[in-house]
């Protein structure tokens, strides 16, 4: 139980925290992965999350698991760190924004014209998991969390501070625009640095 | 019901968070439409392909890159507390010997030992420091000082020993005498806990300790100082 090793923490015993970092480092470090689509930021969250859990560690006395604080410290940093990198505080990290005619704009994610880029043509394009790296942050989140970690929406609403009816809509939403994206992707290949796409269109 | 109204219970109908009557509605269109049925079939297939997504294993050197911040983080926490308590040190002992020279001319305060000499040094003490409770004591870290103290009194049998305990228990001592059965010393909560432990076991009492704890509870509940805040003690040691 973590409540036993945060209460040798808090006596003192700094090597009780490798058990906390045993425990929750995949964790941490496969969400900031996911937000930020490369290694060396993940690895930067993760040890950035891990000392505010160390330095906040009293707020953890007595509970039985501190994962879904652990998440949403992570997903706060991450966030936070987005918004800096993007230069305002305010910024939409939910780029699906809702058109007239119920179509979603995407700003897609890595939209540098590389050459890497330009191979991604239909034929490579089958994976889904590229089709989540192109989602816009909170959308990948929800997709991450629920689809991939099998949170509850309970947990998730928590973790990302919305209420469960949001929770419920914009996992929907997220979902079909990953289905739409991804067969967008399949037919036409990734090259497009932003897309509108009608996601309740089944024709 | 339109399809964009069905569309939009895909995920509650999926993950069981639909009402009765919901639910029906949702079946029965279902039933009626294959727009609707194919859509719904692409959609749960893609959650279940997104089930089979795996985490990435993380870097092999991230665990000890953790712990070595961890840490650096708790060695500049003990440095700040020493510098903190050299710098006390140091003016505790511009104290006592202010003290030794006040009390060389207040003969009638030396002789009536007890609670007047501990005044006269803490009010002193108190005087030296501006905003009273808090005062940054250097650059490198602030610390609150509870204004008022705690005053303790302890009973014990071998008052020397008991001084020893106390001694050797923390460093935090503002004032002390050798001749005197009278000290001043900064701890934090934790560590007076910790005190009256070690006490204990040698049998020694904090005789109104329980009052005392309630008392420190109370200032740090009101928000006065923090859990981890120094509260000045003036303990006064007596035979019982």
């Amino acid at each position: 139980m973590d409540y036993e090793i945060v209460e040798k923490i808090l006596k003192g015993e700094i090597n009780a925290f490798e058990l906390i970092i045993d425990k929750y480092e995949k964790m941490i470090y496969n969400l900031a992965y996911r937000m930020f689509n490369n290694e060396a930021d993940a690895e930067d969250i993760t040890q950035e999350v891990f000392l505010k859990i160390y330095r906040n560690i009293e707020k953890c006395e007595g509970k039985q698991s501190i994962k879904t604080w652990a998440y949403t410290i992570t997903y706060n940093t991450c966030i936070d760190e987005i918004r800096k990198r993007k230069g305002k505080t305010n910024v939409s990290l939910d780029n699906s924004i809702e058109g007239d005619d119920n179509s979603y704009i995407f700003e897609l994610a890595s939209n540098e014209p590389t050459p890497e880029n330009t191979l991604i043509s239909k034929e490579y394009f089958k994976e889904i998991e590229d089709a989540v790296n192109k989602l816009s942050e909170v959308n990948k989140t929800l997709i991450y969390l629920r689809d991939i970690k099998g949170l509850s929406y309970n947990e998730i609403s928590e973790i990302m501070s919305i209420n469960i009816g949001t929770v419920k809509s914009k996992l929907n939403r997220a979902r079909l625009a990953l289905k739409k994206m991804f067969w967008f992707f399949s037919q036409f290949g990734t090259n497009f640095q932003k897309l509108r796409l009608n996601i309740y269109n089944i024709k | 019901m339109k399809c964009e109204k069905i569309l939009e219970m895909f995920s509650e109908y999926l993950d069981h968070q639909l009402d009765k009557n919901d639910i029906e509605e949702f079946e029965n269109h279902m039933n009626e439409c294959e727009k609707c049925q194919s859509e719904f079939s692409k959609f749960e297939k893609m959650i279940i392909k997104l089930k089979s997504i795996k985490d990435f294993e993380s870097p092999t050197d991230l665990k000890n890159k953790i712990m070595q911040k961890v840490t650096l983080e708790e060695n500049k926490k003990l440095s700040a507390k020493i510098i903190i308590f050299k710098k006390l040190s140091l003016f505790a002992a511009a104290l006592s010997v202010f003290f030794i020279g006040y009390n060389y001319y207040n003969q009638k305060i030396i002789s009536k030992y007890g609670d007047e000499p501990a005044l006269t040094s803490f009010d002193t003490y108190q005087s030296e420091m501006p905003n009273s409770r808090s005062k940054g004591i250097s650059d490198e870290s602030v610390i609150n000082i509870y204004k008022d103290g705690i005053e303790v009194n302890i009973n014990a049998s071998d008052i020397e020993n008991t001084k020893k305990i106390i001694e050797s228990f923390t460093e935090n001592i503002l004032f002390y005498e050798e001749s005197s059965n009278y000290l001043e010393m900064v701890v934090t909560k934790n560590e007076f806990l910790e005190l009256n432990k070690e006490l204990e076991l040698n049998n020694i009492k904090i005789s109104n300790y329980d009052a005392n704890i309630q008392k420190i509870d109370e200032i740090i509940s009101s928000g006065e100082i923090s859990e981890s805040d120094l509260i000045l003690f003036k303990v006064s040691i007596s035979n019982n």
